[in-house]
């Protein structure tokens, strides 16, 4: 099971693409804002994961630990 | 951003570490007299032979080792724009001289600078390009043999390519013992064909400071340069590219840049970076090639800290220029900035440009709080199918829903544009008039000249023209100046769109035949901009009813 997930605030994205240029877990929807392909996250995503999170111009991408 | 806004004028201090000489004007001692056609004519061959790997074409290590009480001392140049071959203006060191004393000044540069200093280098900076290449030749002379560098940095910039090309030349030629290390945001983009064309030189790839600043060492010590990352060099005839160096993410950690080069006692307004980076990949604009397109940011806290500290320094400060890639990029961060500015009470006042979308009504209120008095965006044209094919992220209704919400604000507003986008045709010229007029309607933007399009090495417009078999790469090797997008309009076309669009918006347009034809209707909307500016205005016309203010 995922020790991580993605919590992503959509009415703060811009549609900069920053996030799907970054990880391949991250794409658009129609209105052109950012969608994420899952929300649980495994150890071997968790690196561009995170580099999304990083350059996200507005904070709308957050991978947090799940609780135990 | 097109490149040609970026890093425009300045030239300074040729002793930075020290503050006697803050805001001296290098370029008035006069005492060198090479032009470049001497200099072109007086190649010395056997100072190229004795650095001996250089006969075969490849990098060699040159500078000397010092014996570790000297310093590593760094010249660093950004040079002539060519602009200035036909400008008799930039030959007049006085008048170039007064114009830099409010202008803007290259924070690329003196970020560059500063790091550099921090880490235990003599480092001096020539900024060079409102003068002619004839005054930048004869800087370069003099600084080269008066504080005899170790290594020289050349930032290239496509518009002073030709200038840089020559001054390579010339250190290559008469100081072999110099490294040459290229850098810019041409360099970057470019860095194979100039390892090519200048075998002997490092060009820095991307954001230069860690990069320099580990190069210098190396080659202060003659090791091996392989492992440093984000450079390119030649080997074997090849140009060898080593692995990207990440991109600087803890800006905070960097200097503040070297504020000190460009202030005189006459200088009101400071230039500023609190962000790198836009995310957004217009068709236009070189930017990605050294920011990857990733946006990365200052605390506001380290940023206004900057500012408190430029005002203490220099208490003549007035005015704050924010030269970010795009400020408004995050609204509740320009926002946390404007109620930073308040908690603080500075009483200065702001500049900054940035995307048109996002833009809150809350920003544009804490902005104005902020004393912000003029904000810049980059419309570039007024209808949809020129804006999507230009992958500007923005649509007409964007834009007009931005403008309504400055419609009441006091703050100046600035959209630019530029001719010949591709898809550009006369009708989509005259819609853009159009639309422009129906947002000065709303808020009355001046506009005093607009851009065609040119073309820079990295962008899509480049890609679009080679492959139209309208530009190859050789032409960032000729002499020619920066070229003009003409794959689907000659450049008579382009220049009678640029004055149709220019009749219809432009108020110095308007009491012409064809401006007052075009704009008589917009009569009502103009007064109110001219009210609101009537200082400045009146400070053009030479009446001098106030001191302040003459540089928007």
């Amino acid at each position: 099971m995922s020790k991580y997930k993605i919590e992503f605030d959509r009415e703060l994205c811009i549609g900069c693409q920053s996030c799907n240029r970054i990880s391949r877990n991250w794409g658009l929807d129609s209105e052109g804002k950012a969608k994420p392909a899952n929300l649980d996250v495994e150890e071997a995503d968790l690196q561009h994961n995170m580099e999304a999170e990083k350059y996200c111009p507005v904070h709308a991408i957050k991978v947090v630990k799940k609780q135990d | 951003m097109n490149e040609n806004s970026k890093d425009s004028t300045i030239l300074c201090a040729p002793h930075a570490n020290n503050d006697k000489n803050v805001g001296t004007n290098i370029g008035v001692a006069n005492d060198v007299l090479r032009t470049s056609a001497n200099a072109q004519t007086n190649l010395n061959t056997t100072k190229v032979m004795t650095a001996s790997a250089k006969a075969l074409g490849d990098f060699a290590p040159v500078a000397p080792i010092t014996d570790g009480k000297e310093k590593p001392r760094i010249l660093l140049i950004t040079s002539s724009f060519e602009e200035n071959l036909n400008n008799p203006e930039s030959s007049d060191r006085a008048l170039v001289q007064e114009k830099m004393d409010n202008a803007h000044y290259p924070i690329g540069i003196s970020l560059l600078h500063s790091y550099v200093e921090s880490v235990g280098n003599e480092i001096n900076s020539l900024f060079l390009n409102s003068y002619s290449y004839e005054i930048c030749f004869e800087e370069v002379d003099k600084a080269l043999k008066e504080f005899k560098p170790h290594i020289v940095g050349l930032q290239i910039l496509t518009q002073n390519r030709v200038s840089s090309y020559h001054i390579i030349e010339k250190i290559h030629r008469e100081y072999p013992h110099m490294q040459i290390v290229l850098g810019g945001i041409h360099a970057t983009a470019m860095h194979e064909q100039l390892i090519k064309k200048f075998p002997y030189v490092i060009a820095v790839i991307g954001e230069g400071e860690y990069t320099f600043a580990e190069l210098i060492k190396k080659v202060m010590t003659k090791e091996d340069i392989s492992q440093v990352k984000g450079i390119s060099y030649s080997k074997d005839g090849n140009a060898i590219t080593t692995p990207a160096r990440p991109l600087i993410d803890d800006l905070d950690a960097q200097p503040f840049p070297k504020h000190e080069l460009y202030f005189n006692h006459k200088r009101e307004f400071a230039c500023i970076l609190t962000s790198r980076g836009c995310p957004f990949r217009c068709s236009f604009c070189a930017l990605e090639s050294i920011t990857r397109s990733l946006n990365r940011t200052r605390s506001i806290r380290n940023v206004v800290d900057e500012i408190e500290y430029i005002q203490k320094k220099f208490p003549q400060l007035r005015r704050v220029w924010i030269h970010d890639d795009t400020f408004f990029l995050n609204n509740k961060r320009a926002i946390e900035f404007c109620d930073e500015i308040a908690r603080r009470k500075i009483k200065l006042e702001f500049v900054a440009s940035g995307r048109i979308k996002p833009v809150s009504a809350e920003l544009i209120k804490k902005l104005e709080e902020a004393n912000f008095v003029k904000i810049l965006f980059g419309l570039e044209s007024g209808t949809d199918k020129i804006l999507l094919a230009a992958r500007k992220g923005i649509t007409q209704k964007d834009v007009l829903e931005t403008f309504r919400l400055l419609r009441k604000s006091k703050m100046e507003v600035t959209a630019f544009l530029i001719v010949g986008l591709p898809g550009e045709t006369m009708e989509t010229v005259l819609s853009t008039a159009k639309f422009v007029q129906q947002l000065q309607k709303l808020k009355y933007i001046y506009y005093d000249d607009i851009g065609i399009l040119n073309i820079y090495p990295g962008t899509e417009v480049c890609r679009l023209a080679k492959e139209a078999g309208a530009l190859s790469d050789d032409y960032w090797l000729s002499e020619k100046i920066t070229p003009i997008y003409t794959v689907e309009h000659s450049l008579e076309e382009l220049k009678h769109y640029k004055k149709v669009l220019l009749d219809h918006i432009s108020l110095r347009r308007f009491f012409t035949p064809d401006g007052f034809k075009a704009q008589y209707h917009m009569i009502p909307y103009i007064p109110r901009y001219l009210w609101e500016r009537k200082e400045l205005i009146l400070d053009k016309l030479g009446k001098k009813v106030v001191k302040r203010g003459t540089h928007l």
